[in-house]
């Protein structure tokens, strides 16, 4: 760094000791890495805003913005009809997926039973063993490994079991008989949004003091009224922020809804009409899009559209006020009837508490679906030699996919992690919280998290792969580390919130400096969440399709070319979408679903490593 | 007590969800379709798209294209489907409803949808060659004019000329060379080659071409990238320098003259698709003409 030198000229002026130039040289660093999501936001911007002024040129913003006739043949290019499109699906996703995915948080922390409590009187020793067996499964860990499978699962995923269940079980209520439409849309994304919002409402209410509670119950309420009255408005934030991220991935996803939306240029007047949001519209002509035309202009302006609508979702969010007031009592309360408005009140905590039970039924009941409806397409299709036979033409593989695929997490791992993990330092550790410029990064990060990925993947095919010479599942991961950037910051600093200040006092107590304490004591406090961060990124990274088909290629390629990161590669799910999207001889729908059945099984894995690596931590404690 | 009643409530919503996903299975007996009501067209950019409204017509003659650039708008009945395999699906999963797609991907997903003859006209490659069958459309290679074709590109090019390429190329496409030669083994070094753009030539690349160009080349390793996304993407690439050849399944945009040279490698039919098991072999262009502009209904045999 040529900062080095400056800062060893310092050093003699000021005389500092060396564990405060190392404290403040960390400080930039943290620093630093924080303004990169600043940095990618307004590149995003610049770049999207540039390649749209022909557009607007051409067609004029205003009837651009409320034109409602979008007709590449004829160069008429409006967007109202897809503006409003988006906005429906997005709100009806995030009321459907957002109740759901809180009520079932909400259970997750407070309701649900750790075990089973069967017991067995008779004599059946079998039968006694597997009830004993039973007993002995953690209910809660298991229940937190489904949100996190539902998170794991590719969007194109969703997209199948849209098509296929949702829109089917639809069609028979739709006048044309097919049940694609908004519904459907709002339907698949709500379901696509409840792995996030549950997560991150499950952090933020975990977080929550426990004397909160406590002293919520100590006061005479009932759980409910204690959960539902106090806990849960003490973890508004967090929520809030929760949805947030639910509405960035609801706004942002492009290829399940564009299985289910129906495609036309039209008003969701009905509740089966066939309608674009503005992702389906890019998807739908962006590929076939010559580059010249006014029509890839227009593209880039309904991106241009996307973000604005984006930012404007963050800054209204930030006009929340993040501190939970409580409300005071009107009168004083007088025995006898006030008891009874009391009692009443509380009814409707008991009431939301079977609410939560429900909602977590559901979600389990979703997941077994999904699973069972891969599993049976799936198994049959699932040989030895599609596995890992070596993969030619006429016999593939899914070798070289899985190799792209581990490059590609890798790559976005090695440089995301480190950028995001010093970012949620800064913001936590060194930031004064409230301060203008932790607003300001915060509001970036969010909308870096709300960039639709078909954005980043058109941002990168200019950006990334200009800069390594084509395609490459290098462009495609430079891609990916946008994409999953805010992922990490977030989960990292609920995570770091949730270190006690205690741990760190103790350690400044022990003469630590601050990096010190970081590293060693808040750091290793925080691996669970942490690592939470890298499943969800993980996650994200094996699931995206939309960012890296423009930027990593479409492709059945061999191993011994997916062994170079610069050459072109399909990571599981992009070569899952090119088997769905264009059946050929060797690779059809059977090869899709065999390897969304791998794509599950991973997600699986992935998933029960870091219940390891947590209950590990958890026991060392 | 209540626990165990939660978990009993789970179990069954469980079940339930089973049952709901076997259900969805079934549906509607296709045999029993009387009538097309819906159709899906494919994004106004697409390669097939842009040759099934040309060539479609009613009975005045008049082509959906025509129809459109008069600012008539599809029937209500039309939703877009955004790849061949989407409309596949979509066809198989709602009998009441057809769809087109490249004739070279039929073959391949005889198990869920057919082809149906269009006008009394068999969709084969004989039909397509002798103008029978007249909804057909070129594939074409485009090179940037200014870098040239490099010397394993042009192989690639001769050999789908070849007799040997013509010949797989008639499997399911139509071939183009007027006089096919015996193809000559690259004898260059270049190794690479890169083929990016449409995602209907892909399976002509994957299925046919680049596993027999490599099998004619037995001492040399190639890498063979064949990635899809779309006609326009492969024009992009091809000025960018991104591909060696892009794959376009139209006639290159005319905006690109000068900047890009096309080679047609052959032509392929669009096939009128319907599920595998309704009773419907033929549909006339005025029929899909007015099914797709007008909503109007086609009977079923």
């Amino acid at each position: 760094m040529d900062g080095s030198t400056k800062l060893d000229t310092k050093t003699k002026r000021f005389s500092l000791s060396p564990t405060k130039l190392k404290d403040r040289t960390a400080k930039y660093v943290f620093f630093t890495c924080a303004l990169m999501s600043v940095v990618a936001v307004f590149g995003i911007i610049a770049y999207i805003l540039y390649a749209s002024i022909p557009a607007f040129q051409h067609v004029g913003f205003f009837k651009f913005l409320f034109g409602t006739k979008w007709d590449s043949d004829s160069d008429q290019f409006g967007i109202l009809p897809m503006l409003v499109n988006t906005i429906v699906v997005t709100l009806g996703a995030t009321l459907v997926g957002g109740i759901i995915g809180v009520f079932t948080a909400i259970f997750l922390v407070f309701w649900c039973p750790d075990k089973f409590h069967l017991r067995y009187a008779g004599k059946n020793k079998a039968l006694g063993r597997m009830v004993n067996w039973l007993n002995k499964i953690n209910l809660r860990t298991i229940f937190d490994q489904i949100i996190k499978l539902l998170a794991g699962i590719p969007s194109v995923i969703y997209g199948y079991f849209g098509v296929s269940i949702i829109v089917a079980a639809l069609s028979g209520a739709d006048p044309v008989g097919i049940g694609k439409g908004a519904l459907s849309s709002a339907l698949v994304l709500a379901i696509m949004i409840v792995p996030t919002v549950t997560s991150l409402s499950k952090n933020a209410l975990e977080a929550v003091p426990e004397h909160y509670y406590e002293g919520a119950l100590a006061l005479g309420n009932t759980k409910a009224q204690a959960v539902f009255k106090v806990v849960l408005p003490a973890a508004r934030s967090g929520i809030i922020s929760a949805i947030i991220l639910g509405i960035g991935r609801a706004v942002g996803e492009t290829m399940a809804v564009n299985m289910v939306s129906g495609g036309r240029v039209y008003f969701p007047n009905t509740l089966f009409t066939p309608i674009r949001t503005l992702t389906t519209n890019i998807a739908m002509d962006f590929g076939e899009a010559s580059p010249i035309s006014v029509l890839r202009n227009a593209l880039f302006a309904t991106a241009f559209v996307l973000l604005v609508l984006v930012l404007i979702i963050n800054l209204s969010i930030n006009l929340v006020p993040k501190e939970f007031k409580g409300k005071r009592g009107k009168k004083v309360l007088m025995p006898g009837e006030e008891v009874a408005v009391y009692r009443k009140k509380g009814v409707l905590a008991e009431i939301l508490k079977y609410v939560s039970m429900v909602m977590a039924a559901l979600v389990v009941a979703i997941l077994a679906a999904i699973i069972l409806f891969i599993l049976i397409n799936g198994i049959p299709h699932l040989t030895a030699d599609f596995l890992f036979g070596s993969s030619s033409y006429n016999s593939p593989s899914l070798v070289p996919a899985f190799i792209s695929t581990a490059y590609t997490i890798l790559i976005t791992l090695a440089i995301s992690l480190p950028v995001g993990i010093c970012s949620a330092i800064f913001l936590v550790e060194y930031a004064k919280p409230g301060s203008k410029i932790v607003k300001v990064l915060r509001t970036f990060i969010d909308t870096l998290a709300g960039v639709p990925s078909i954005v980043f993947g058109l941002f990168g095919n200019l950006l990334f792969c200009k800069l390594f010479g084509g395609y490459s599942v290098m462009a495609g991961s430079f891609t990916m580390v946008l994409v999953v950037l805010p992922t990490i910051i977030r989960s990292t600093e609920e995570a770091l919130i949730a270190v006690p200040v205690s741990l760190r006092e103790a350690s400044y107590g022990l003469g630590a400096s601050k990096v010190r304490t970081i590293f060693k004591v808040v750091l290793p406090s925080a691996f669970p969440g942490i690592a939470t961060a890298t499943i969800l990124a993980i996650g994200r990274i094996i699931g995206e399709s939309a960012a890296l088909v423009y930027t990593s290629g479409m492709l059945l390629s061999t191993a011994g070319a997916a062994a170079n990161p610069m050459n072109m590669g399909s990571t599981l799910t992009v070569f899952l979408y090119m088997c769905w999207a264009e059946p050929t001889r060797y690779l059809g729908f059977d090869q899709a679903y065999a390897t969304a059945v791998v794509l599950l099984i991973i997600a699986a894995v992935l998933n029960f490593c870091v219940y390891l690596i947590q209950r590990r931590v958890k026991k060392k404690r | 007590m209540k626990k165990k009643l939660m978990i009993l409530g789970l179990t069954a919503v469980i079940g339930a969800a089973m049952v709901g996903t076997l259900a969805g299975c079934g549906g509607t007996n296709p045999a029993n379709v009387t009538k097309i009501t819906a159709a899906f067209t494919r994004p106004t950019t697409s390669g097939t798209y842009g040759a099934f409204n040309e060539l479609v017509a009613n009975s005045e003659g008049k082509t959906i294209d025509e129809a459109r650039e008069e600012g008539l708008d599809f029937a209500a009945c039309v939703q877009t489907s955004n790849e061949t395999g989407t409309v596949i699906q979509d066809v198989n999963k709602n009998p009441n409803s057809l769809g087109y797609i490249s004739l070279g991907a039929v073959a391949a997903n005889a198990e869920l949808i057919k082809a149906i003859k269009v006008n009394d006209v068999e969709p084969t490659v004989d039909n397509i060659k002798n103008g029978d069958y007249k909804l057909a459309r070129p594939f074409n290679f485009v090179y940037n004019t200014q870098k040239g074709l490099s010397d394993l590109a042009q192989n690639f090019i001769d050999f789908i000329n070849s007799t040997e390429g013509q010949e797989l190329v008639g499997e399911d496409y139509i071939g183009v060379a007027e006089n096919p030669v015996e193809y000559v083994p690259y004898a260059g070094t270049q190794t690479t080659l890169t083929l990016t753009g449409s995602t209907s030539v892909q399976p002509l690349m994957n299925d046919f071409i680049v596993p027999a160009f490599k099998a004619a080349n037995p001492g040399k390793n190639f890498t063979i990238n064949v990635s899809g996304s779309g006609s326009g993407q492969g024009e992009s690439d091809a000025v960018d320098g991104k591909n060696d050849l892009g794959m376009i399944s139209r006639e290159m945009k005319s905006s690109y003259d000068g900047t890009l040279t096309s080679v047609t490698i052959a032509q392929d039919g669009i096939a009128i698709v319907v599920h595998k098991d309704v009773n419907i072999t033929n549909v006339s262009f005025d029929e899909i003409y007015n099914l797709y502009m007008n909503g109007t209904p086609i009977d079923c045999d």
